[in-house]
């Protein structure tokens, strides 16, 4: 026994976290006393101090029930009005708001009311044991699906209100209530089972002994069968070889009535026989009509009910293709039904389905279930729109391979006349559908006949030889036309599945392309878009369940449709039209889920009223895949861009008190320094340097001003807060300004100033260009040797002016050159560099970007120190007024 | 200042920035008033009759722009305004200038250039304009009676605008005039944005008077603001 098994054995026993537990009363019939095991069992659980409620109960008037009743607290139903009747329900949101640790539950296949959540009792279930809520509740065995057939077959009723198998398979524990026939036929002529009026006559039939035997043997059958499944479970897990799983189960089903028979068979022999099973439709290519289809569609979705898998091939032969996926799937068993249509049996060479099955299908077990014909309605009449275009074409057709023919009846042969008009048949064959080709065979028989066999011009045949050759001509026509037809219409369905997965293709392609989440959206958009006949919207919700259209059709949504998308939402499962779930909107919501929970809302709503099959449903869940996966990948790659960003913020932000608490300090340093000295020492000094004392302090304070202002530009600079006040500025002036502010710094040295007269005028925020200026030039006169020349240019040409700042200091070298202006150098350098302010370079490159110029670094004067130009684009000079 | 000194308002939040005021005003021979918010500035101008208010545009209680439309308002003769402003706020300073100031300084300044602006504009005393029929500052002499400009003597040819300008600037000898002023006053009410044209002419002005663009000595740019011409250093 491998480990692998045993472990999902262990697996399945862990008790699923935070969910509930199901417990299943199971009864054989109404009246056995599933309801008061229940209240019994609800009664000793109150005794031990559960808090238990009542979800819903029904009693039926019984006395004994009632009685059993009382004294356990009770959930009140809530009211819903539908079509002026009042009916009430489970109130399942006043359940789960306040949640009691245990649920009572009867009738769990009951069917609620149109208005309801959920449109069967079982779903309501399903969400209370989501909630962890335990539930006790009780089912009837004529209720479950797969043995609905069976329960059809005994008791002449066909029961509509059916739960899902895998309900009761998935239930904790389940309790047999058992009650002899006999017994209960006395209690119901006691009066102690209730029996609406009106259902009398029915009721009494199915309340004959022998039917409530068969139904307590189908019970027995159920539990012991859930026994005898947990008994293997106990092996497997005890490492213990049971009955282990083997081979597969294949049904092959076609789109008629006997596929859903088909189907429950097929549940029922897997599960006996412990086999995983499939459920197999193979598309040969005929014509797809509705009837087909939803027969089709309706066996599929019963085998996903019942825990099947529903496979969908496509083949010229069905035999072939089954054995070949039988082979590939390593089933072991093939179920099929037993062909009903005699144009099948007659062109298969009088073989069945099964017979072809038996001879290609070796070391399979081939089973063959013969429905019976009383139940179905007959297949209706393949209503094709007849074109008429096509008979036309095969009328020409025949007319002119006749002339063709007649034409060349002297040269040729009489076989050989034969080979043009069958001609005729292929070419309209291939052109059309069958019955056109069809009716070119019998055309071109009927001219045949009565052009070229002897006695021409009539329909009678003189030689015998000749019926032989008419019949062998029609067989051909009929065979060749038959295949062209088919062939084409396999072309065209091969087409169509090319289509359909070059599609998939496609979006699975894009969305490997999509690096972000407007990219990804796009892509689905444009490739689910293709299909013409429904609507694609996809929507998200905000934290407080607001809904947003992020693409795709925007329309008005009922409250209905909005509560389905709220819970497929909340539920991270489709809701809406066709599902279980408030399936009464016009939309079918698919949520599109990454780790954390869903990421959008798939929404697909049909136009013009139809429905939305299930194979599509099936299409665009297997589409949401790689979409969900696409749209993750993009949240992802935002998180991480907003964490690289948020990582850089930091690094500034830290770099930046560094720099504060360096750059403001220093000069403060100083002037505290020289005033108290001063104030300590006061006449001790001698005037001079008293006053150059005093002198440093106003100069540092007016360094600590420079660089409060460099602090503030930074923070408007950062938050893009920087607005242009744009005016007409003359460069010269901005020179003057800067020079002016700068003077105690630049007295020391020998300033050059070259500046044409003539100059054109900036159109520039001159308070920020002034300021870019200052801090170039006072990096440049930090790095200045004493007495060193500092030189300010201004030249200008056709598209730009520059401001060429020149100095004698160390310079920087080349490879510095770029990163000079770069906050996080500078500020990195720190004390290194000087008397601080490493935000100045960087504050002057902002400057200029803002007003789309530049900074660059040249050589400096003589070769040595370095030069830095501030270039500014020129806008078209105004117009001047003329002179006076 | 040796007749009666003037009496001088100071209006700012500032305790430390009144300190130094008062100390270097009254070392100048001035009698100083002090208001520390709006409302008292008002109250103590109400009362005191100063002949200057040296106003903090930065008022916690108040806006200063309000508190010069108080002043103008209620005052017969209108008194005269300087405004203390931060740097990089240029619209306020115009808004200022416009709403009745007469002058501005820039914080944090040197107190020389604050005593200049000061004795500018006592200078005038109850006339906002300059009433003499001539101004000199230094070399440059401008006559407007006769409307000649001349450098050290010799006369100086200017346009109609040139001449303008200059003059306009020389009636608010050693105080800012605004550029939107300059160009509505002698261009026209609608050429109030038209700084292109005020630059020329005062770029010409300053070629003519051979004054250095980069370092002027006559005319010095108010970035933002306007011109002032400067008085004799």
């Amino acid at each position: 026994m491998s480990d692998a098994v045993r472990a999902d054995a262990l697996l399945d026993e862990m008790p699923r976290e935070g969910r509930g537990r199901l417990k299943v009363f199971l009864g054989a019939a109404p009246g056995v006393g599933k309801t008061y095991a229940m209240l019994q069992a609800a009664q000793a659980q109150l005794r031990q101090g559960v808090d238990l409620r009542v979800g819903v109960v029904e009693t039926h008037g019984r006395a004994e029930t009632e009685a059993m009743l009382t004294g356990l607290p009770q959930q009140p139903q809530q009211r819903l009005e539908y079509r002026g009747v009042a009916l009430s329900e489970m109130d399942l949101d006043g359940i789960l708001a306040k949640p009691p640790k245990l649920l009572l539950v009867d009738e769990l296949a009951h069917s609620n009311a149109p208005g309801s959540r959920h449109s069967k009792r079982w779903q309501d279930v399903q969400e209370l044991l989501d909630a962890g809520i335990d539930v006790y509740t009780t089912v009837n065995v004529q209720h479950l699906e797969a043995l609905n057939d069976q329960v059809r077959d005994i008791t002449g009723v066909q029961v509509r209100e059916t739960l899902p198998d895998w309900v009761l398979q998935e239930a904790d524990e389940i309790l047999l209530i058992d009650l002899p026939p006999r017994e209960l036929l006395e209690r119901l002529r006691e009066g102690k089972v209730y029996v609406p009026e009106q259902a009398r006559a029915a009721i009494d039939a199915f309340f004959s002994q022998t039917n409530l035997t068969a139904l307590r043997e189908l019970a027995m059958q159920t539990a012991a069968a859930r026994v005898d499944a947990d008994l293997s479970r106990r092996y497997r897990q005890q490492g213990q070889q049971a009955p282990a799983l083997r081979g597969r189960l294949l049904v092959g089903i076609d789109g008629d009535a006997q596929a859903e028979r088909l189907v429950r068979h097929a549940c029922r022999v897997a599960e006996r026989r412990h086999l995983p099973w499939s459920v197999v439709y193979v598309d040969t290519g005929g014509e797809r009509d509705e009837t087909r289809l939803s027969y089709l569609q309706g066996a599929q979705q019963l085998a996903e009910r019942l825990g099947g898998e529903v496979v969908s091939l496509r083949g010229s032969e069905v035999s072939k293709t089954l054995i070949e996926h039988a082979r590939e799937r390593r089933a072991s068993l093939i179920l099929v039904g037993r062909s009903r249509q005699r144009l099948r049996r007659i062109w298969h060479l009088g073989r069945g389905l099964a017979e072809r099955l038996l001879q290609l299908g070796q070391g399979l077990e081939i089973s063959v279930l013969d429905t019976e014909a009383s139940h179905t309605p007959a297949l209706s009449r393949r209503r094709q729109p007849v074109v008429w275009r096509d008979y036309l074409l095969a009328l020409l057709a025949t007319l002119l391979a006749s002339a063709v023919a007649l034409g060349l009846s002297r040269v040729l042969e009489l076989p050989n006349i034969s080979l043009i008009l069958l001609a005729a048949v292929l070419v309209v064959a291939v052109r059309s559908s069958l019955g056109p080709a069809m009716a070119c065979a019998g055309l071109s028989f009927l001219a045949y006949n009565f052009l070229f066999i002897p006695p021409t011009l009539t329909l009678t045949i003189d030689r015998q030889q000749d019926v032989l050759t008419l019949l062998f001509f029609l067989l051909m026509a009929g065979l060749t036309g038959n295949l062209a037809s088919r062939q084409r219409r396999q072309l065209q369905a091969l087409r169509e599945t090319q289509r359909e997965t070059s599609a998939l293709l496609e979006l699975s392609r894009k969305l490997t392309a999509a690096t972000d989440r407007q990219a990804v959206l796009a892509a689905a958009m444009q490739q689910l878009g293709l299909w013409q006949d429904v609507e694609v919207s996809l929507l998200s919700r905000s934290p407080d369940a607001l809904w947003k259209v992020e693409a795709g059709a925007q329309r008005l949504l009922t409250d209905l449709e909005r509560a389905a998308a709220d819970w497929s939402w909340q539920h991270d499962q489709p809701a809406g039209l066709g599902t279980g779930t408030l399936p009464d909107g016009r939309w079918w919501w698919l949520p599109l889920s990454g780790e954390e929970g869903p990421l959008l809302l798939l929404g697909i709503s049909p136009k013009d009223g139809r429905s939305l099959p299930a194979e599509r449903r099936r299409l665009l869940t297997a589409l949401g895949q790689p979409l969900a996966q696409a749209l993750e990948r993009a949240q992802l790659a935002e998180d991480l861009e907003a964490a690289r960003l948020h990582g850089q913020t930091e690094e500034l932000r830290s770099a930046l008190l560094a720099s504060v608490s360096h750059d403001l300090r220093t000069p403060l340093t100083a002037m505290r320094g020289s005033i108290d000295s001063l104030l300590a020492l006061g006449e001790q000094i001698p005037l001079a340097d008293r006053r150059e004392l005093l002198e440093g302090t106003r100069d540092e304070a007016e360094r600590l001003d420079r660089y409060i202002q460099n602090l503030l530009d930074m923070t408007r600079l950062g938050h893009g807060g920087l607005k242009l006040a744009r005016d007409w500025v003359a460069p010269a002036d901005i020179v003057a300004s800067a020079t002016q502010r700068l003077r105690p710094v630049l007295s020391p040295l020998q300033l050059e100033i070259q500046v044409p007269q003539q100059l054109p005028l900036l159109y520039v925020h001159a308070a920020l260009i002034e300021q870019a200026l200052v801090n170039v030039l006072e990096n440049a006169a930090r790095f200045s040797p004493p007495q060193g020349r500092l030189r300010v240019a201004i030249e200008a040409d056709a598209e730009e002016l520059r401001f060429i700042v020149s100095d004698q200091g160390p310079g920087i070298p080349e490879h510095e050159r770029t990163k000079i202006f770069d906050m996080f150098y500078t500020a990195a350098r720190g004390d290194r560099g000087g008397q601080g302010t490493g935000l100045g370079l960087a504050i002057c490159q902002g400057m200029l970007g803002a007003h789309g110029g530049r900074v660059t670094v040249g050589e400096g004067l003589d070769g040595l120190g370095a030069s830095l130009t501030l270039h500014l684009p020129l806008h078209a000079q105004p117009q001047m007024e003329e002179e006076q | 200042m040796s007749q009666n000194p003037a009496t001088i308002l100071v209006i700012d939040d500032e305790a430390q920035i009144r300190k130094f005021l008062r100390i270097s005003l009254t070392a100048q021979g001035y009698k100083v008033l002090e208001g520390a918010t709006g409302q008292e500035g008002l109250a103590q101008a109400a009362l005191g009759k100063p002949d200057l208010v040296v106003l903090d545009l930065g008022l916690p209680d108040m806006d200063g722009q309000q508190v010069l439309r108080e002043l103008r308002a209620w005052s017969q003769v209108p008194v005269l305004v300087l405004v203390l402003s931060v740097r990089a706020s240029e619209g306020e300073k115009v808004l200022a200038l416009d709403g009745g100031a007469n002058d501005y300084v820039t914080k944090p300044f040197g107190i020389q250039e604050f005593l200049a602006r000061v004795r500018v504009l006592l200078r005038l005393a109850g006339g906002v304009e300059q009433a003499s029929a001539a101004v000199s500052s230094g070399p440059l002499q401008v006559d407007f009676a006769y409307r000649r400009v001349s450098l050290d003597g010799v006369e100086v040819s200017l346009t109609r605008k040139e001449y303008a300008v200059l003059a306009q600037l020389a009636r608010h000898i050693g105080r800012v005039v605004t550029q939107q002023q300059l160009l509505k006053d002698i261009w026209g009410p609608t050429h109030g944005e038209d700084s292109h044209y005020l630059r020329v002419v005062v770029g010409h002005l300053r070629q003519k008077l051979g004054d250095d663009p980069t370092a002027p000595r006559f005319i010095v740019t108010e970035a933002g603001v306007g011109y002032r011409l400067r008085e004799a250093l």
